[in-house]
Protein backbone atom coordinates (compact mmCIF):
# COMPACT_ATOMS: atom_id res chain seq x y z
CA UNK A 1 0.00 0.00 0.00
CA UNK A 2 1.06 3.32 -1.02
CA UNK A 3 1.65 5.26 2.60
CA UNK A 4 0.43 8.91 0.88
CA UNK A 5 -2.87 6.78 -0.12
CA UNK A 6 -3.48 5.68 3.30
CA UNK A 7 -6.74 7.59 4.87
CA UNK A 8 -8.47 5.92 7.46
CA UNK A 9 -12.15 7.50 8.33
CA UNK A 10 -13.18 5.09 10.56
CA UNK A 11 -12.05 2.75 13.48
CA UNK A 12 -13.63 -0.35 12.04
CA UNK A 13 -11.13 0.62 8.92
CA UNK A 14 -7.88 0.53 10.45
CA UNK A 15 -8.31 -2.99 10.89
CA UNK A 16 -7.36 -3.38 7.56
CA UNK A 17 -4.51 -0.56 7.38
CA UNK A 18 -0.50 -1.52 8.05
CA UNK A 19 0.59 -3.61 10.57
CA UNK A 20 2.81 -0.40 11.16
CA UNK A 21 0.21 2.41 10.28
CA UNK A 22 -2.00 0.54 13.41
CA UNK A 23 0.43 0.21 15.71
CA UNK A 24 1.61 4.61 15.47
CA UNK A 25 -1.59 5.04 15.92
CA UNK A 26 -2.04 3.22 18.80
CA UNK A 27 1.14 4.82 20.23
CA UNK A 28 -0.57 8.27 19.83
CA UNK A 29 -3.95 7.34 21.66
CA UNK A 30 -2.18 6.03 24.24
CA UNK A 31 -0.01 8.90 24.86
CA UNK A 32 -2.43 10.90 24.93
CA UNK A 33 -5.25 9.21 27.06
CA UNK A 34 -2.08 8.57 29.27
CA UNK A 35 -0.93 12.50 29.49
CA UNK A 36 -3.71 14.14 29.61
CA UNK A 37 -5.11 12.19 32.52
CA UNK A 38 -1.78 12.71 34.13
CA UNK A 39 -2.05 16.44 34.08
CA UNK A 40 -5.07 16.87 35.67
CA UNK A 41 -4.06 14.74 38.45
CA UNK A 42 -0.68 16.23 39.27
CA UNK A 43 -1.10 19.52 37.87
CA UNK A 44 -4.73 20.67 37.99
CA UNK A 45 -6.46 18.82 40.73
CA UNK A 46 -3.68 20.21 43.23
CA UNK A 47 -4.04 23.50 41.32
CA UNK A 48 -7.35 23.89 43.21
CA UNK A 49 -6.15 24.13 46.78
CA UNK A 50 -3.54 26.82 45.01
CA UNK A 51 -6.18 29.07 43.90
CA UNK A 52 -6.84 32.29 45.58
CA UNK A 53 -10.50 32.70 45.46
CA UNK A 54 -14.00 30.33 45.12
CA UNK A 55 -14.15 31.73 41.98
CA UNK A 56 -10.40 31.07 40.56
CA UNK A 57 -10.91 27.40 42.69
CA UNK A 58 -14.04 26.25 40.29
CA UNK A 59 -12.53 27.60 37.31
CA UNK A 60 -9.21 25.49 38.24
CA UNK A 61 -11.99 22.64 39.24
CA UNK A 62 -13.28 23.35 35.58
CA UNK A 63 -10.67 22.98 34.08
CA UNK A 64 -9.25 19.92 35.19
CA UNK A 65 -12.64 18.51 34.27
CA UNK A 66 -11.87 19.37 30.88
CA UNK A 67 -8.42 17.87 30.71
CA UNK A 68 -10.33 14.61 32.78
CA UNK A 69 -12.98 15.12 29.25
CA UNK A 70 -9.73 14.93 26.88
CA UNK A 71 -8.24 11.48 28.64
CA UNK A 72 -11.97 10.02 28.23
CA UNK A 73 -12.05 11.00 24.52
CA UNK A 74 -8.85 9.72 23.39
CA UNK A 75 -9.57 6.63 26.33
CA UNK A 76 -12.74 5.49 24.53
CA UNK A 77 -11.04 5.76 21.54
CA UNK A 78 -8.48 3.83 22.48
CA UNK A 79 -10.87 1.08 24.21
CA UNK A 80 -12.69 1.06 20.09
CA UNK A 81 -9.26 0.75 18.29
CA UNK A 82 -9.02 -2.58 20.88
CA UNK A 83 -6.26 -0.92 22.98
CA UNK A 84 -6.36 -2.58 26.69
CA UNK A 85 -7.59 -0.25 29.01
CA UNK A 86 -4.89 -0.09 31.81
CA UNK A 87 -2.16 0.32 28.86
CA UNK A 88 -3.98 4.20 28.72
CA UNK A 89 -3.82 4.73 32.81
CA UNK A 90 -0.71 6.23 34.53
CA UNK A 91 0.35 3.69 36.78
CA UNK A 92 -1.39 1.04 35.40
CA UNK A 93 0.77 0.89 32.20
CA UNK A 94 4.84 0.96 32.11
CA UNK A 95 4.51 3.57 29.47
CA UNK A 96 5.87 6.33 31.09
CA UNK A 97 3.86 9.92 31.43
CA UNK A 98 6.16 13.14 29.69
CA UNK A 99 8.82 14.36 31.89
CA UNK A 100 7.46 17.78 32.08
CA UNK A 101 4.65 16.05 34.92
CA UNK A 102 7.53 15.77 36.89
CA UNK A 103 7.59 19.51 37.57
CA UNK A 104 6.74 19.97 41.25
CA UNK A 105 3.65 21.71 40.94
CA UNK A 106 4.33 24.29 44.69
CA UNK A 107 1.78 27.47 44.00
CA UNK A 108 -0.75 29.34 42.00
CA UNK A 109 1.40 31.36 40.22
CA UNK A 110 3.41 28.24 38.73
CA UNK A 111 0.17 26.73 37.58
CA UNK A 112 -0.75 29.82 36.05
CA UNK A 113 2.87 29.66 34.04
CA UNK A 114 2.01 25.60 33.36
CA UNK A 115 -1.63 26.82 31.56
CA UNK A 116 0.34 30.09 29.90
CA UNK A 117 3.52 27.78 28.38
CA UNK A 118 1.95 23.86 28.89
CA UNK A 119 -0.89 24.33 27.08
CA UNK A 120 0.50 26.18 24.30
CA UNK A 121 2.78 23.48 23.60
CA UNK A 122 -0.32 20.97 23.65
CA UNK A 123 -2.15 23.28 20.73
CA UNK A 124 0.93 23.09 18.99
CA UNK A 125 0.82 19.47 19.30
CA UNK A 126 -2.87 19.20 18.99
CA UNK A 127 -2.61 21.43 15.84
CA UNK A 128 -0.64 18.96 13.90
CA UNK A 129 -3.40 15.99 14.41
CA UNK A 130 -5.81 17.85 12.94
CA UNK A 131 -4.65 17.07 9.85
CA UNK A 132 -4.10 13.35 10.85
CA UNK A 133 -4.93 10.81 8.21
CA UNK A 134 -6.63 8.37 10.98
CA UNK A 135 -10.10 10.49 10.97
CA UNK A 136 -11.31 9.51 14.41
CA UNK A 137 -7.95 10.40 15.78
CA UNK A 138 -8.01 14.04 13.99
CA UNK A 139 -12.24 14.20 14.85
CA UNK A 140 -11.02 13.67 18.62
CA UNK A 141 -8.47 16.00 18.83
CA UNK A 142 -10.53 18.86 16.90
CA UNK A 143 -13.15 18.38 19.71
CA UNK A 144 -10.33 18.82 22.33
CA UNK A 145 -8.90 22.37 20.56
CA UNK A 146 -11.24 24.79 21.46
CA UNK A 147 -10.91 23.85 25.20
CA UNK A 148 -7.12 23.54 24.95
CA UNK A 149 -7.13 27.22 23.50
CA UNK A 150 -9.02 28.66 26.41
CA UNK A 151 -6.92 26.93 28.73
CA UNK A 152 -3.84 28.90 27.68
CA UNK A 153 -5.96 31.89 27.07
CA UNK A 154 -6.32 31.11 30.91
CA UNK A 155 -2.91 31.54 31.96
CA UNK A 156 -2.55 34.27 29.34
CA UNK A 157 -5.24 36.29 31.88
CA UNK A 158 -4.40 35.03 34.98
CA UNK A 159 -0.13 35.34 34.10
CA UNK A 160 -1.43 39.28 33.01
CA UNK A 161 -3.25 39.69 36.26
CA UNK A 162 -0.57 38.62 38.72
CA UNK A 163 1.98 40.80 36.69
CA UNK A 164 -0.06 43.86 37.53
CA UNK A 165 2.11 43.62 40.81
CA UNK A 166 6.29 44.06 41.13
CA UNK A 167 5.82 40.66 43.38
CA UNK A 168 3.40 39.32 41.01
CA UNK A 169 5.73 40.19 37.84
CA UNK A 170 8.74 38.58 39.97
CA UNK A 171 7.26 35.40 41.03
CA UNK A 172 5.77 34.94 37.46
CA UNK A 173 9.47 35.36 35.97
CA UNK A 174 10.63 32.83 38.33
CA UNK A 175 8.06 30.40 37.71
CA UNK A 176 8.76 30.49 33.56
CA UNK A 177 12.55 30.50 34.65
CA UNK A 178 11.87 27.29 36.82
CA UNK A 179 9.46 25.46 34.19
CA UNK A 180 10.67 26.66 30.52
CA UNK A 181 13.77 24.45 30.69
CA UNK A 182 11.90 21.07 30.93
CA UNK A 183 9.46 22.25 28.19
CA UNK A 184 11.16 21.26 24.53
CA UNK A 185 11.48 17.68 25.70
CA UNK A 186 7.57 17.76 25.50
CA UNK A 187 7.79 17.45 21.61
CA UNK A 188 10.14 14.31 22.11
CA UNK A 189 13.39 13.40 21.15
CA UNK A 190 15.40 15.29 17.86
CA UNK A 191 15.67 12.88 14.99
CA UNK A 192 13.06 10.19 16.56
CA UNK A 193 12.41 6.96 14.81
CA UNK A 194 9.06 7.61 16.45
CA UNK A 195 8.22 10.71 14.37
CA UNK A 196 9.21 9.03 11.37
CA UNK A 197 7.09 6.59 11.05
CA UNK A 198 4.02 8.93 12.33
CA UNK A 199 4.97 11.32 9.61
CA UNK A 200 5.52 8.27 6.78
CA UNK A 201 1.68 8.16 7.09
CA UNK A 202 0.25 10.92 7.83
CA UNK A 203 -0.34 10.32 11.23
CA UNK A 204 1.93 13.42 12.03
CA UNK A 205 2.87 16.15 9.82
CA UNK A 206 5.86 17.75 11.37
CA UNK A 207 9.26 16.96 13.18
CA UNK A 208 9.55 16.95 16.43
CA UNK A 209 12.08 19.41 15.71
CA UNK A 210 9.87 21.70 13.72
CA UNK A 211 6.95 22.02 16.21
CA UNK A 212 9.92 22.64 19.37
CA UNK A 213 11.26 25.08 17.17
CA UNK A 214 7.25 27.11 16.63
CA UNK A 215 6.76 26.42 20.09
CA UNK A 216 9.86 28.34 21.61
CA UNK A 217 8.56 31.36 19.15
CA UNK A 218 5.49 31.23 20.28
CA UNK A 219 6.38 31.04 23.81
CA UNK A 220 8.56 34.35 23.46
CA UNK A 221 6.14 35.84 21.95
CA UNK A 222 3.41 35.47 24.46
CA UNK A 223 6.12 36.00 27.86
CA UNK A 224 7.18 39.01 25.91
CA UNK A 225 3.72 40.37 25.96
CA UNK A 226 3.87 39.97 29.54
CA UNK A 227 6.88 42.35 29.60
CA UNK A 228 9.20 39.13 30.67
CA UNK A 229 11.34 36.99 28.86
CA UNK A 230 12.34 32.88 28.58
CA UNK A 231 15.14 31.93 30.61
CA UNK A 232 18.40 31.32 28.22
CA UNK A 233 18.41 27.97 28.18
CA UNK A 234 16.02 29.27 25.00
CA UNK B 1 -23.86 4.37 56.78
CA UNK B 2 -20.07 4.50 55.92
CA UNK B 3 -20.33 4.57 51.67
CA UNK B 4 -23.79 4.04 49.94
CA UNK B 5 -22.94 3.71 46.44
CA UNK B 6 -26.38 3.72 45.39
CA UNK B 7 -26.98 7.34 46.66
CA UNK B 8 -23.98 8.45 44.34
CA UNK B 9 -25.37 6.68 41.74
CA UNK B 10 -28.45 8.74 42.26
CA UNK B 11 -27.20 11.93 42.32
CA UNK B 12 -25.10 10.88 38.73
CA UNK B 13 -28.59 10.01 37.53
CA UNK B 14 -30.47 13.14 38.72
CA UNK B 15 -28.16 15.44 36.92
CA UNK B 16 -30.29 15.14 33.79
CA UNK B 17 -33.28 16.29 35.38
CA UNK B 18 -31.55 18.98 37.80
CA UNK B 19 -32.85 22.82 37.13
CA UNK B 20 -29.63 24.15 37.44
CA UNK B 21 -28.88 28.08 37.36
CA UNK B 22 -32.54 28.41 36.44
CA UNK B 23 -33.27 30.75 39.01
CA UNK B 24 -30.19 32.71 39.01
CA UNK B 25 -31.24 36.55 39.48
CA UNK B 26 -34.76 35.81 40.68
CA UNK B 27 -36.38 37.01 43.39
CA UNK B 28 -37.03 33.87 46.25
CA UNK B 29 -40.31 31.85 46.71
CA UNK B 30 -41.37 31.71 50.21
CA UNK B 31 -40.20 27.87 49.91
CA UNK B 32 -37.25 29.31 49.14
CA UNK B 33 -37.22 31.50 51.95
CA UNK B 34 -37.96 29.07 54.37
CA UNK B 35 -35.02 26.55 52.82
CA UNK B 36 -32.65 29.06 53.15
CA UNK B 37 -32.85 29.94 56.49
CA UNK B 38 -31.57 27.20 58.54
CA UNK B 39 -28.29 27.79 56.25
CA UNK B 40 -27.07 31.07 57.75
CA UNK B 41 -28.28 33.63 59.97
CA UNK B 42 -28.30 35.89 56.90
CA UNK B 43 -29.26 35.29 53.23
CA UNK B 44 -28.19 38.15 50.34
CA UNK B 45 -29.96 37.69 47.33
CA UNK B 46 -27.28 38.55 44.54
CA UNK B 47 -28.99 39.82 41.55
CA UNK B 48 -26.86 39.91 38.64
CA UNK B 49 -23.76 37.98 37.37
CA UNK B 50 -21.35 40.85 37.76
CA UNK B 51 -21.97 40.71 41.69
CA UNK B 52 -21.89 37.01 41.42
CA UNK B 53 -18.33 37.13 40.29
CA UNK B 54 -17.61 39.83 42.73
CA UNK B 55 -18.98 37.33 45.81
CA UNK B 56 -17.22 34.64 44.48
CA UNK B 57 -13.60 36.25 43.87
CA UNK B 58 -14.24 37.57 47.21
CA UNK B 59 -10.82 36.52 49.76
CA UNK B 60 -13.36 36.69 52.70
CA UNK B 61 -15.46 33.62 51.01
CA UNK B 62 -11.73 31.31 51.50
CA UNK B 63 -12.70 30.43 55.25
CA UNK B 64 -16.20 28.72 54.54
CA UNK B 65 -15.04 27.48 51.38
CA UNK B 66 -11.87 25.89 53.01
CA UNK B 67 -13.74 24.20 55.89
CA UNK B 68 -15.74 22.43 53.61
CA UNK B 69 -12.61 21.13 52.02
CA UNK B 70 -11.36 19.60 55.26
CA UNK B 71 -15.02 17.97 55.83
CA UNK B 72 -14.85 16.67 52.42
CA UNK B 73 -11.22 15.04 53.39
CA UNK B 74 -12.85 13.59 56.59
CA UNK B 75 -15.42 12.01 54.88
CA UNK B 76 -13.47 10.46 52.03
CA UNK B 77 -11.53 9.48 54.88
CA UNK B 78 -14.81 7.67 56.15
CA UNK B 79 -15.51 6.45 53.34
CA UNK B 80 -12.08 4.74 52.93
CA UNK B 81 -12.96 2.15 55.88
CA UNK B 82 -15.60 0.75 53.44
CA UNK B 83 -14.42 0.46 50.25
CA UNK B 84 -11.38 0.94 48.73
CA UNK B 85 -9.66 4.42 47.50
CA UNK B 86 -10.11 3.29 43.81
CA UNK B 87 -13.74 1.88 44.27
CA UNK B 88 -14.41 5.60 45.62
CA UNK B 89 -12.74 6.86 43.02
CA UNK B 90 -14.35 4.87 40.55
CA UNK B 91 -17.84 5.74 42.11
CA UNK B 92 -17.13 9.24 42.50
CA UNK B 93 -15.93 9.73 38.91
CA UNK B 94 -19.68 8.92 37.33
CA UNK B 95 -20.66 12.12 39.00
CA UNK B 96 -17.66 14.08 37.40
CA UNK B 97 -18.92 12.16 34.18
CA UNK B 98 -22.48 12.66 34.04
CA UNK B 99 -21.87 16.56 34.59
CA UNK B 100 -19.03 17.27 31.84
CA UNK B 101 -21.69 18.65 29.07
CA UNK B 102 -24.71 19.17 31.45
CA UNK B 103 -23.17 21.32 33.83
CA UNK B 104 -21.51 23.32 31.25
CA UNK B 105 -24.60 23.94 29.14
CA UNK B 106 -26.76 24.45 31.72
CA UNK B 107 -24.43 27.50 33.05
CA UNK B 108 -24.07 28.75 29.14
CA UNK B 109 -27.91 28.83 28.71
CA UNK B 110 -28.53 30.51 31.97
CA UNK B 111 -25.85 33.14 31.21
CA UNK B 112 -27.11 33.89 28.03
CA UNK B 113 -30.73 34.21 28.66
CA UNK B 114 -29.09 37.12 31.32
CA UNK B 115 -27.19 38.54 28.07
CA UNK B 116 -23.49 37.42 29.45
CA UNK B 117 -21.23 36.25 26.87
CA UNK B 118 -18.36 35.69 28.52
CA UNK B 119 -16.99 31.67 28.15
CA UNK B 120 -14.62 32.05 31.58
CA UNK B 121 -17.95 33.17 33.94
CA UNK B 122 -19.78 29.79 32.36
CA UNK B 123 -16.80 27.81 33.57
CA UNK B 124 -16.64 29.41 36.95
CA UNK B 125 -20.25 28.60 37.30
CA UNK B 126 -19.79 24.91 35.60
CA UNK B 127 -17.27 24.16 37.78
CA UNK B 128 -19.12 25.47 40.91
CA UNK B 129 -21.98 23.03 40.21
CA UNK B 130 -19.59 19.87 39.64
CA UNK B 131 -18.03 20.38 42.78
CA UNK B 132 -21.17 21.24 44.82
CA UNK B 133 -22.71 18.19 43.60
CA UNK B 134 -19.58 15.78 43.87
CA UNK B 135 -19.20 17.08 47.56
CA UNK B 136 -23.17 16.42 48.26
CA UNK B 137 -22.88 13.16 46.47
CA UNK B 138 -20.16 11.99 48.77
CA UNK B 139 -21.80 13.63 51.93
CA UNK B 140 -25.22 12.16 51.24
CA UNK B 141 -23.14 8.53 50.93
CA UNK B 142 -21.32 8.62 53.61
CA UNK B 143 -23.35 10.71 56.29
CA UNK B 144 -26.93 11.13 55.15
CA UNK B 145 -29.32 13.84 53.04
CA UNK B 146 -29.19 16.70 55.65
CA UNK B 147 -25.12 17.05 55.88
CA UNK B 148 -24.65 20.62 54.94
CA UNK B 149 -22.89 19.56 51.63
CA UNK B 150 -25.70 17.45 50.42
CA UNK B 151 -27.96 20.63 51.41
CA UNK B 152 -25.80 22.56 49.23
CA UNK B 153 -25.94 20.54 46.04
CA UNK B 154 -29.93 20.57 46.76
CA UNK B 155 -29.56 24.45 46.42
CA UNK B 156 -28.04 24.20 43.32
CA UNK B 157 -30.72 21.06 41.93
CA UNK B 158 -33.58 23.48 42.40
CA UNK B 159 -31.76 26.22 40.14
CA UNK B 160 -29.40 28.37 42.16
CA UNK B 161 -25.59 29.16 42.62
CA UNK B 162 -24.64 29.37 46.98
CA UNK B 163 -21.59 31.53 45.71
CA UNK B 164 -20.31 32.37 49.38
CA UNK B 165 -20.70 32.26 53.00
CA UNK B 166 -19.02 35.14 54.51
CA UNK B 167 -19.24 35.75 57.58
CA UNK B 168 -22.33 35.13 59.19
CA UNK B 169 -23.84 35.87 55.44
CA UNK B 170 -24.49 33.38 52.75
CA UNK B 171 -24.51 34.78 49.18
CA UNK B 172 -27.29 33.18 46.65
CA UNK B 173 -27.29 33.90 43.37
Amino acid sequence: MDTATVIVKTVAELASAPAEYREAAEKIVRSHAINELYGAQVFDEPAVAFAPTPYWKWLTCRVAMEEYGHHQRFFRLGVKMGIPQDAMIPHKTDKRPLSIFEFPLRSWTEFCVIKLLADMAEIIQVEDLMECTFHPLRDEAAKTMPEEKFHAGFGVRACTELCATDQGRVEVQAAIDALFPGMPAFFGASHSKNNAIFRKWGLKQRTNEAMRADYVERARGIVGKLGLRLPATA
Amino acid sequence: MPFDRAIVEAYSQGIARGRWFALVGLPFSDDEERALAPLAPRIARVLTWDEARRAADDPHANAAYDADTAEVRALKERACNAVTADALLTAMSAVVDRGLETFFRAAAAAARRAGVDDETTVRVAAGAVAEAVYRGALAAAVDGPEHRLARNAALYETGRWPLARIGDTLHVF
